[in-house]
């Protein structure tokens, strides 16, 4: 395999795009891409694109070409849809690294693109429900949210820890994640809240309220990859996709007692032993806070944390930006806003950046080894990305 | 190779009152529903058994948003059956607002009740129902 390098990265701020189609959001998150990697577009050899709901928000399906033309790929490119649910954009990333490590391609552009507040909350709540089995789960009437407060409960009740407690450490995810937004400028929600603000907001599934959950988001974000002796030769600070893995799991009920999540636990196993490093190495972790409950799990499942111990952890306050192991600088998925397609490249936008040093207030010191975390479905399906620096 | 029972087939069964499942002819784990092959060792040999309907309350929640075709608050439940399979479901028998903590581990029997469905969901479909017992 040859070694695969990250040049330049592109996103849009996320939060409302009502006035834009997916294919001008995210071409203008690819030219961005395009201009911080000092390439232009007839030098992409393929496009893979993840978008979930085109269909309904846009009524639009190839978008991948569609998009491609927009930007001025070249006829030659393979221009590619790539749908895993709120996976999709890490999943996108997956195949663009198999792409150029294969040495199939020399350049390509992955990228992402969602406008879920084009629907209205039911038909988002439906739509986002098609993430799990169809046949022997939705007709119970199961959302995500709900999904995740069944988690809760359910991990409460198996670690013996009251549920008010785990409500508090929870409310402290939501806290953490809304500070770091705040210094984010692309974040959907720049505003500061308490722990009393999440536990006075609308129960949306019991225990799970409003501020434990991620918004409805538009926004876009893409980034171009190629063989690390191509990257040196256009940008200063090529930034290495060092190992990355992929889990999958069937249903939510096949999966049984789900606070341990196999595919979690492979595919960070997977991405850690291609780059030749463990969970104690990593300096700082974009995750798939989807749900405050959501982040607490995930710290457990890629080996941070004893299963069990994550929320420990949120009370002894070693996920902040300045803590031992800083979680979703970019405020996650909670506040930083959820465009489903784009999300996973959102998170590599963020880790490059921290990398190169380039968050300003948001900056962990010293972070040369990076992680994110991407889950699509009721954990149907996990991507895990190392990245490092020189 | 054949399903050994479709989805549309399993519900048909569960609203004649009986809750099938497959016992691995290799490893006897019990899927439920049926799957193509065994979830915990892989084999396709197996052989459709009916279940007790009888399992134990693992989690819930009261959900107050949902899709179109549902009306809030309402419960989904997640059940351990007596032979291992977890399942999805609601409960009808308790109202949301008297949903406790104190309902976790309780044992419930299982039945089924039809509800609307939708465009994508091809119509009408048939929800599980968990009824804890005193």
């Amino acid at each position: 395999m040859r070694e695969v390098a990250v040049l330049g990265v592109g996103m849009t701020p996320f939060g409302k795009h009502d006035t834009k189609s997916c294919v001008e959001l995210f071409a203008e998150a690819g030219m961005d891409a395009l201009q911080a990697s000092k390439v232009e577009a007839k030098d992409i050899q393929g496009l893979l694109l993840a978008n979930c709901l085109g269909d309904f928000t846009d009524g639009q399906m190839v978008i991948a070409g569609m998009a491609a033309g927009e930007l001025g790929i070249p006829h030659s490119a393979p221009a590619i849809r790539v749908e895993a649910a709120c996976a999709s954009g890490s999943t996108a990333i997956y195949n663009g690294f198999m792409m150029v490590a294969s040495g199939m391609k020399d350049m390509v552009m992955v990228g992402g693109v969602e406008r879920a507040l084009a629907m209205d909350t039911p038909t988002a709540t439906r739509t986002f429900a098609m993430a799990s089995d169809a046949r022997y789960e939705f007709f119970a009437g199961v959302t995500f949210p709900g999904v995740f407060a069944m988690l809760a409960r359910l991990y409460a009740s198996k670690y013996g820890l009251p549920l008010k407690t785990l409500k508090e450490r929870m409310a402290k995810v939501a806290v953490k994640n809304h500070a770091n937004g705040f210094k984010n400028e692309l974040a959907q929600f720049k505003k500061l809240i308490d722990v009393d603000t999440v536990l006075n907001s609308f129960m949306v599934c019991d225990p799970l309220q409003l501020f434990d959950c991620c918004p409805f988001s538009d926004g876009a974000a893409a980034i171009v990859l190629a063989p690390m002796d191509v990257a040196k030769q256009y940008v200063d600070k090529p930034v290495r996709i060092a190992g990355i893995g992929m889990g999958s799991n069937g249903s939510l009920i096949s999966q049984k007692d789900f606070t341990i999540m196999k595919a979690r636990q492979e595919s960070s196993k997977a991405a850690y032993d291609m780059a030749g490093i463990t969970a104690k190495d990593v300096d700082v972790v974009e995750l798939h806070d989807c749900f405050t409950m959501a982040e607490i799990v995930a710290t457990e499942m890629l080996g941070f944390y004893e299963p069990g111990e994550g929320h420990e952890a949120v009370e002894a306050g070693e996920t902040v930006l300045d803590g031992s192991l800083p979680v979703n600088p970019s405020g996650g998925l909670k506040a930083k806003g959820h465009p489903i397609g784009a999300t996973g490249v959102a998170q590599a936008y963020e880790i490059v950046n921290q990398l190169r040093g380039n968050c300003g207030d948001r900056q962990v010191k010293d972070a040369k080894i990076g992680l994110t975390d991407t889950l699509g479905g009721d954990f149907c399906t996990v991507v895990n990305t190392v990245f490092t620096i020189d | 190779m054949k399903a050994k029972m479709t989805a549309a087939e399993w519900y048909e069964a569960i609203k004649n009152n009986k809750l099938m499942g497959v016992k691995c002819g290799k490893c006897g784990e019990v899927n439920c529903p049926p799957r193509m092959v065994c979830q915990e060792c892989g084999s396709p040999e197996g052989e459709l058994v009916e279940l007790s309907k009888k399992g134990i309350l693992k989690t819930f929640t009261v959900s107050n948003v949902a899709a179109p075709s549902f009306r809030t608050p309402y419960v989904v439940a997640m059940v351990e059956t007596e032979e291992g399979p977890w399942l999805m479901g609601n409960i009808v028998t308790i109202p949301p607002d008297k949903m406790t903590e104190d309902l976790l581990g309780k044992p419930v029997t299982i039945g089924c009740m039809e509800v609307e469905g939708d465009s994508y969901s091809g119509g009408k479909g048939v929800s599980l129902v968990f009824m804890p017992q005193e």
